[in-house]
């Protein structure tokens, strides 16, 4: 059965501001934008809403951003992963995380040109991958 | 058994024989002669124990042979041998030196027991003499190696003279009795300011005025505890004329329990204070170096968003502006009377594309979000400067409470992720002090809190006062300090963290900063639990009158308002 409804975009920042202006920023984007500051409602979010990418903050006080990716992965490991930090020097994602799980690290303050082009990118990145998987011969 | 050599001298040669003879038999060796010039030659070519002789002989008699020998030595016995009729030379011969006489004619049993006593006299001279020069010589030495030695004390006295005048530390040596200046060095007198050709006597009836009036009851004080403790005293440091810091130390010299003399030693430390300075201040911007990072996070989280929006307004600004381009014409349309339908649908076709409702209302929340970022932007800006701005040199009445919102609003980002902050900030007299030394002290001790909690943890900061005292708490419920640690942890350099971590630096300028502000530092720690640091300032003198008064004052005085 195929779905219309359109990929969901989900952001998780402790900083409600942020939240806020990206979503601002994705308005007019083909997107679903789903935002919290909490990153347990995050992973809830992710069993009835169809997320393809997550943008989110790296430093946060509950569980930090690669936690979380590291959780969500275990979910649905075809989320596409970025990451936001406000720190100078983000430094590499935790090496328990496998490679490639995080699809990309932006750095506070963003610009807004090259955060929308990399969540479409993930969206297609996404696209792709769940392409692939349907052609993939069906299991008897 | 031989007892000793004599020498008879007789011009009578059966004299001769017969007390060669009876000398022999009694343990003698006997040499003969039978005038006094032979006796002469014979002495000056042997050594003799005794000489016996005739005194009445022709050519030299025995009188001047007695002279001769004694010209010759003083210790050979001489017994004269004489008759009746010269008794009176022999008596005046024995006066001169002669050992005895003997009556002619003789009894010979007596003569020899003579001979024995003259041998026996002979070897005590000889004794005597041997003794005698034996401590010559001990007393020339000893003599050789005092002026010896006299003269090493003399050198070793004049070099450390010498060392002490041109030592480059100031030295003032006074009495122990009467505290009277017994040396004063060049350097002392460069560092007092004071006229070089002055003689010790002149510093030494002036001592109250050697040191600047500002110190020198200071100095007097300093030097009377000496006197009554016996210990090292320290003098905090001053300023002289030219701008040297000085450091003056005092202490005893005592010998078997008395005082001899007390040191004063001046020092230049400006070198030294300017050093201090510097590292106090490379390492605040090492504190804040680790704290940098957070800041950054906190600085760029605001611009990040205020950024971004600030873009969306552009472009609803623009959207708006497109919107007003056709209100207008939409109003001029109106104004000729004309048909304006077809512009009305084109206008609402518009709003809904642009979303006009959500634009009009989201640009006010858009604007006063950005006002906020750019207020908490401002707000670590301003906190920072607050920190780095140097001190004034002169202490201030500083609320100590004001201090740790100030430390703690800087750290906020390095504590929230790590630990829940709660405070408990009693009422406080001011303490007297530097605010920018003091948010340094608070911002470190957090940090270490912070830091010494591995995951989530909490941090308390109270302040309360206890007694006239100032009581702030840092406490953590981190991994805690190992007691074997401990001991070490205000020790400059000191750290637990990894090379390039950390500098070691940070409790060690912090006590500093705290006994400079007549403060203590303490701390108790339970491994596993947690740590709490105790800091106590005295509070400010004066302080609660001292507030109204001021605020009277200004009343009173008012400036007028014409």
């Amino acid at each position: 059965m195929e779905t219309t409804q359109p990929p969901v975009v989900l952001i998780v920042d402790d900083e409600q501001n942020i939240l806020r202006s990206l979503r601002r920023l994705f308005k007019r984007e083909p997107f679903r934008t789903v935002a919290t500051t909490d990153p347990y409602e995050a992973l809830s979010c992710l069993r009835h809403e169809p997320v393809a990418v997550l943008v989110t903050d790296q430093r946060m006080p509950d569980l930090d951003g690669d936690h979380l990716i590291a959780r969500v992965k275990a979910l649905d490991e075809r989320v596409v992963c970025i990451r936001l930090t406000g720190y100078p020097d983000p430094g590499a994602p935790t090496p328990t995380l496998p490679p490639g799980a995080v699809f990309k690290t932006i750095a506070k303050p963003w610009d807004d040109g090259e955060i929308t082009a990399a969540v479409r990118e993930a969206l297609e990145h996404h696209e792709r991958a769940a392409a692939a998987v349907n052609q993939m011969p069906t299991q008897p | 058994m031989y007892r000793g050599k004599v020498l008879v001298v007789d011009d009578d040669e059966a004299v001769n024989t017969m007390l060669s003879d009876v000398l022999s038999r009694h343990g003698y060796h006997t040499d003969t002669a039978d005038a006094g010039e032979q006796a002469l030659a014979k002495y000056r070519r042997d050594a003799y124990d005794v000489v016996v002789s005739d005194i009445k002989m022709p050519g030299m008699d025995g009188t001047d042979l007695l002279h001769e020998i004694r010209e010759i030595d003083r210790d050979t016995a001489v017994i004269l041998v004489t008759g009746y009729a010269d008794l009176a030379s022999a008596r005046d011969a024995v006066k001169s030196g002669a050992f005895d006489y003997v009556l002619k004619p003789f009894n010979l049993m007596e003569f020899v027991r003579e001979v024995d006593d003259a041998a026996a006299e002979t070897r005590r001279h000889r004794d005597e003499r041997e003794k005698h020069e034996k401590l010559e010589v001990l007393v020339e030495e000893r003599t050789q190696d005092l002026e010896f030695q006299s003269s090493v004390l003399q050198l070793e006295q004049e070099r450390f003279h010498g060392i002490l005048k041109n030592a480059n530390f100031g030295l003032l040596v006074l009495n122990g009795d009467d505290d009277t200046v017994i040396l004063i060095n060049h350097q002392a007198k460069r560092y007092l300011q004071l006229r070089p050709e002055r003689s010790l006597e002149f510093f030494a009836e002036h001592f109250g005025q050697l040191f600047p009036p500002q110190i020198s009851e200071r100095i007097a004080r300093v030097v009377a505890t000496v006197k009554k403790t016996g210990q090292v005293c320290r003098l905090a440091s001053f300023t002289n004329d030219e701008g040297l810091i000085l450091d003056v130390q005092s202490y005893p010299v005592l010998a078997a329990g008395t005082l001899r003399a007390t040191v004063i030693v001046v020092n230049d430390v400006t070198e030294r204070t300017r050093l201090e300075e510097k590292l106090l201040m490379s390492s605040k911007l090492a504190g804040i170096g680790e704290l940098a990072a957070g800041i950054a996070h906190e600085i760029n989280n605001p611009i990040g968003f205020v950024a971004s929006n600030t873009r969306t307004l552009r472009r609803y600004v623009k959207d708006l502006a497109e919107l007003v381009g056709e209100y207008h014409n939409l109003k001029k349309v109106a104004a000729a009377g004309e048909a304006c339908n077809e512009l009305v649908n084109k206008i609402e076709a518009l709003e809904d594309r642009l979303d006009v409702g959500y634009v009009l209302e989201d640009m006010q929340s858009l604007v006063s979000e950005n006002r906020d970022g750019i207020e908490r932007v401002v707000k670590i800006l301003r906190d920072l400067k607050n920190f780095s701005h140097a001190d004034d040199e002169t202490p201030q009445q500083v609320d100590l409470n004001t201090i740790i919102e100030d430390a703690l609003n800087l750290a906020r980002n390095e504590l929230k992720y790590k630990a829940q902050v709660e405070t408990n900030l009693g009422e406080l007299p001011p303490v007297t002090g530097h605010p920018g030394q003091l948010s340094q002290v608070f911002i470190n001790m957090l940090v270490n809190a912070a830091n010494a909690i591995e995951h989530k943890g909490t941090i308390t900061i109270t302040t309360t006062v206890i007694d006239d005292r100032i009581v702030a708490t840092v406490r953590d419920t981190g991994s805690g300090i190992a007691p074997e640690v401990l001991p070490r942890i205000f020790d400059p350099f000191f750290t637990t963290k990894g090379r390039g971590q950390g500098t070691g630096l940070g409790l060690s300028i912090a006590l500093e900063i705290v006994q400079q502000h007549g403060g203590t530092i303490s701390v108790e720690s339970t491994p596993g639990k947690g740590t709490t640091f105790t800091l106590e300032f005295p509070a400010a003198q004066d302080a609660p009158g001292h507030k109204e008064s001021a605020d009277g004052d200004h009343a009173a005085t008012g400036r007028p308002d014409r």
